[in-house]
């Protein structure tokens, strides 16, 4: 964010991160222009292919530059890795820590990453974390296993259990830890779907 | 150093079709600006989607091309952060009014100090010409492939009913009353709206330059008989001079009367103004007696590239 500016200035002009400084509407010599079709340096309309390309890639050449800004934990979020490991995001936290603690009173351990980045993708993370992991688990609350499907495609590993609840209900620990155990058992379907409430 | 016309314009090429009413727009915004010498980085123009959104890159202000139908929000936005920025926002008719209206009813309510001018040509030229909000039920331009089967939005009658405070009408082949009317509607203390009769030669064939020149009642009565006239040369008084409800009313009511008027006889000029109706500034600066002079956009969001808000606190509470 500039606080003044000199001389000639281009709002998105091509910088060796990726990121131009920004003007304000209204400062001093800080003019600008905006618009939702691709631009030039200044941010004027354009369908210049060359421009085109320098400016997609550096605009997604700060995808990298995200993950490396992010802190790890702000990324993932590990509550232990085990050979059998839930993957998750959201409201699911909660309830699947508690399912956790009761299997583990049992002597079953089951490991959890809560995913908190989803683009763009941890990979080299998340691949780190789950390398000596046996069975993923993807715990979620819609119809199609979404992260799950986010995770395959960025990581080239395939989901070995998914429990989804979509009934609009939260999940309980009870029914996770049914499902839980029913896969340690080796007794679950690939696709596990919960129905806890009226 | 005073500035010149010349200033307000871009090098941005401009494809719009060749006779286009945008151009006369354009011209007299740019006029309008240079008249009253506002610093160019002291002016925002926003602009909406199609043909009129492209207006933003040629005038070297400030210029944000925004979404289809949500130019107001922004350019709202804008005037909000930065209250002594000007703010024009313009957009087209189909834009504004289609997709727009919602927005437009809620800015007449709101009566933030900015202006909205609406390219009015009754067609989505940039899409091929299809009806837009302000084409009339049983009308067929180029592009249709059987008249339209909607009524017409009233746009001056909609923005009486609103709340806009300053509602006119220009012609864009008349640059110099348009000028004009921009400067008043600029400088008129609360919203402002300017519906702008904007032929479009490619697309719109009733509503052209010539039939609004009259050529063909010309060719019935052997004179030229232009279908504009101007408010003002029929001593007609916009103005909302003393806070009493049946003056509004008298004034409102004759707007809406005379916005209905089409065909042999368009009336352009100012409808109806209104200056004590309260501006949106003065209803936040009674619930935030700062803002003027601590606005958004004079506030500190980021220090060495990081922003300057801290909301670890906030989440450290929710923490469980």
């Amino acid at each position: 964010m500039l606080d003044k500016v000199d001389g000639e200035y281009k709002r998105f002009a091509f910088t060796d991160d990726g990121i131009s400084p920004r003007s304000r509407l209204g400062l001093d010599n800080g003019i600008f222009w905006n618009t939702g079709d691709e631009s030039d340096e200044f941010g004027h309309i354009t369908e210049d292919p060359q421009i085109r390309i320098k400016m997609m890639d550096k605009r997604m050449s700060r995808l990298d530059l995200v993950i490396k800004r992010i802190p790890d934990d702000e990324q993932v979020v590990s509550f232990g890795v085990h050979d059998y490991t839930i993957i998750s995001w959201g409201s699911t936290k909660g309830p699947i820590l508690d399912a956790i603690s009761m299997l583990k009173k049992e002597g079953i351990n089951v490991g959890f990453i809560q995913i908190k980045l989803i683009h763009p993708f941890p990979s080299d993370y998340v691949k780190s974390l789950l390398k000596n992991t046996k069975i993923i688990i993807d715990i979620e609350a819609n119809h199609s296993g979404q992260l799950g499907k986010i995770f395959k495609q960025n990581i080239s590993r395939e989901i070995d259990y998914f429990i989804l609840k979509y009934t609009g209900r939260g999940m309980t620990s009870t029914e996770i830890y049914d499902s839980l155990k029913k896969i340690v058992e080796n007794k679950a379907n690939k696709r596990e779907v919960l129905s806890h409430g009226a | 150093m005073a500035l010149k016309l010349a200033d307000y314009k871009t090098e941005v090429h401009n494809d719009w079709c060749p006779g286009c009413g945008d151009f006369g727009i354009v011209n007299a915004l740019q006029m309008a600006l240079a008249e009253m010498g506002i610093e160019r980085d002291k002016a925002t123009i926003f602009s909406g989607i199609g043909c009129s959104g492209k207006t933003s890159h040629f005038i070297n202000t400030y210029g944000v091309h925004t979404l289809h139908g949500r130019v107001l929000t922004f350019a709202q936005g804008g005037k909000l952060a930065n209250p002594e920025m000007t703010v024009v926002a313009v957009g087209g008719d189909g834009d504004g009014l289609g997709i727009g209206a919602g927005h437009f009813v809620a800015a007449g309510r709101r009566n933030i100090d900015m202006t909205y001018i609406i390219f009015d040509n009754g067609v989505y030229g940039l899409t091929k010409g299809q009806a837009s909000p302000t084409l009339r039920l049983g009308e067929k331009t180029k592009s249709l492939p059987s008249p339209n089967t909607n009524y017409n939005v009233n746009p001056i009658g909609l923005a009486v009913a609103s709340g806009f405070t300053f509602v006119a009408r220009g012609y864009s082949y008349d640059v110099r009353h348009l000028k004009d009317l921009i400067i008043k509607a600029v400088r008129h203390k609360g919203l402002s709206f300017l519906d702008v009769l904007q032929p479009c030669p490619t697309y719109n064939d009733i509503n052209t330059r010539d039939w609004y020149a009259g050529v063909d009642l010309a060719q019935e009565s052997m004179e030229r008989h232009s279908r504009i006239y101007k408010l003002e040369d029929m001593h007609f008084d916009p103005m909302v001079h003393y806070d009493d409800e049946s003056e509004v009313n008298e004034k409102l009511s004759q707007a809406l009367i005379k916005s209905l008027e089409w065909g042999q006889k368009i009336p352009i000029g100012v409808f109806y103004q209104n200056e004590i109706i309260s501006q949106y500034s003065a209803r936040l600066t009674d619930r935030i007696p700062n803002y003027l002079e601590n606005p958004p956009a004079k506030q500190k969001i980021s220090e060495n590239g990081l922003p300057v808000t801290d909301v670890s606190e906030i989440l450290d509470s929710l923490r469980i």
